[in-house]
């Protein structure tokens, strides 16, 4: 399937946007073709997903290991010195 | 207020070979480097090793910190350095090239997004395992320009000077990772 060349042009735009929920820094003309293009919207929010994907996988460091690393690294730079 | 004055006299002391001050200021950034490492290489032994070596290089390098940038976007500049040293050290990762990604290519672009992805949602483990797998095959370049923009979510400006990039190679390799995790992330969604 060929892409039309508002299609190709709102793709391009949501991969450089800086601000995928609210659209402020995409053009007027390719935020109403969001609004009606069902493909163009469903791009739109599968990039906001994979983002999101990214965002809530974190990981923590148990406080014991943190104070080792840290105390590690400080009596490395007290030898150091 | 008091907290951003109570750094400012942390990191003054260190700069002077204060080690105790050092600890305490660097202390409530453990958990943002060890973090951020881990997003980047996706080992928790290798993000163990970059904060190790991160809290040594801070220190090393305190002197070079100006004050003109917060610290922490400072100390995402020495992370991301660490990053990459490790990463030219051990020359073994084969990454495919997105350089030939097209984002017109056909219909694969559109999938549908039907994934409910709330702040609460628990990852489970295989879908930890596409991530993973997904974000490393993204050549490192790309990987830090979306790890610092969309994942942590720092700004343009703060992202170029980690980086020392210019806007245009930014948003530009923005667009290819967002792009590329997305299709390697298709079939979680359609299977949604």
């Amino acid at each position: 399937m060929k892409l039309a060349k508002i299609c190709k042009q709102t793709l391009d735009a949501l991969c450089k946007s800086d601000d995928l929920y609210n659209l402020s820094d995409i053009p007027e003309n390719l935020k109403n073709h969001i609004s009606i293009c069902k493909q163009c919207s469903s791009y739109r929010n599968s990039l906001i997903d994979t983002i999101d994907l990214y965002k809530n996988y974190d990981i923590t460091l148990d406080r014991n290991t943190q104070k080792k690393l840290l105390c590690n690294a400080c009596n490395k730079l007290r030898e150091d010195k | 207020m008091k907290q951003i004055d109570e750094e400012q006299e942390l990191i003054k002391a260190a700069k002077k070979g204060d080690i105790n001050a050092f600890n305490k200021l660097i202390k409530n950034y453990t958990q943002m480097i060890y973090s951020f490492s881990f997003k980047v290489c996706r080992n928790e032994e290798k993000a163990k090793s970059t904060l190790q070596d991160t809290l040594i290089n801070v220190y090393k390098s305190l002197k070079t910190f100006d004050g003109k940038s917060k610290f922490s976007t400072w100390l995402y500049k020495v992370v991301t350095n660490n990053c990459l040293m490790l990463r030219r050290s051990e020359k073994t990762g084969r990454f495919i090239s997105v350089d030939d990604i097209q984002i017109d290519s056909d219909s694969d672009h559109f999938i549908s997004s039907a994934v409910d992805i709330s702040s609460k949602e628990t990852l489970n483990t295989e879908l930890k395992e596409k991530l993973d797998e997904a974000i490393k095959k993204l050549p490192l370049k790309y990987r830090l320009v979306f790890i610092l923009r969309d994942v942590e979510g720092l700004s343009i400006e703060e992202t170029k000077n980690i980086l020392n990039l210019s806007v245009p190679v930014i948003k530009s390799r923005l667009h290819r990772a967002r792009n590329f995790l997305r299709n390697e992330l298709k079939e979680y969604y359609e299977a949604s």
